[in-house]
């Protein structure tokens, strides 16, 4: 599938517009779904999502593992588990870990261990597109 | 020329300059912020039970800041 990067608006002091590979997912738990504008991230290790997303869809991290987890805010302790996704329109479930974080920084960061290795991702930022593929196994 | 086909929809970046560091739920058509709030628990009180699964919620980083991680 292919998207075009959006573009974040007010530009910054110099006038240049940032623009982030964004794409719609879903998100499945006990509790329901959310549907999400997640940030393809490919500097990350591992997926982040903010922990009011484990919260409303009532997915239980008590007894998941924790993993020590650099970021812009610092260091932190952060509980994975593994998460069944979508990627619209496509409906195949995908699963990946996820860890939730609370921290004003992240929403949903779509990240390597999971998220790319199940696809063939290419990112052609020159043409202001990407294309996002599963891989078939 | 070949056309492109895209599969995400494109809001109009405009639409969330006012909701710097928040959370918002836009519509389906990516046309409207129906509902935001300084975390998602809040903008999904907003909204009605039933419209939860009618919104697509998105947290609007920080626009004076670039994302890149490191450890200070």
């Amino acid at each position: 599938m292919r998207y075009e990067y959006s573009v974040i608006d007010p530009p910054d002091e110099h006038g240049h517009f940032l623009k982030r590979p964004l794409v719609e997912i879903e998100i499945f738990g006990p509790q329901g779904t959310l549907k999400e504008l997640a940030f393809i991230d490919s500097g990350a290790d591992r997926s982040l999502f903010h922990r009011d997303i484990a919260d409303l869809l009532a997915i239980d991290l008590t007894h998941t593992e924790r993993r020590r987890t650099i970021g812009i805010t610092g260091e932190a302790e952060v509980a994975f588990t593994d998460i069944v996704i979508t990627l619209p329109p496509a409906k195949t479930p995908l699963r990946i870990p996820v860890g939730f974080i609370d921290s004003p920084y992240v929403g949903v960061l779509l990240g390597q261990e999971g998220f790319f290795d199940q696809h063939r991702i290419i990112f052609a930022r020159s043409q202001g597109i990407f294309t996002v593929n599963q891989v078939k196994r | 020329m070949r056309k492109t086909i895209t599969h995400n929809k494109k809001y109009n970046p405009r639409l969330l300059q006012p909701y710097d560091n928040q959370w918002v739920a836009l519509t389906l058509d990516y046309r409207r912020v129906v509902a935001h709030g300084k975390t998602l628990k809040e903008t999904i009180a907003v909204l009605n039970p039933h419209k939860r699964e009618a919104v697509i919620f998105h947290k609007v980083l920080p626009f004076n800041i670039s994302y890149a991680p490191f450890h200070a």
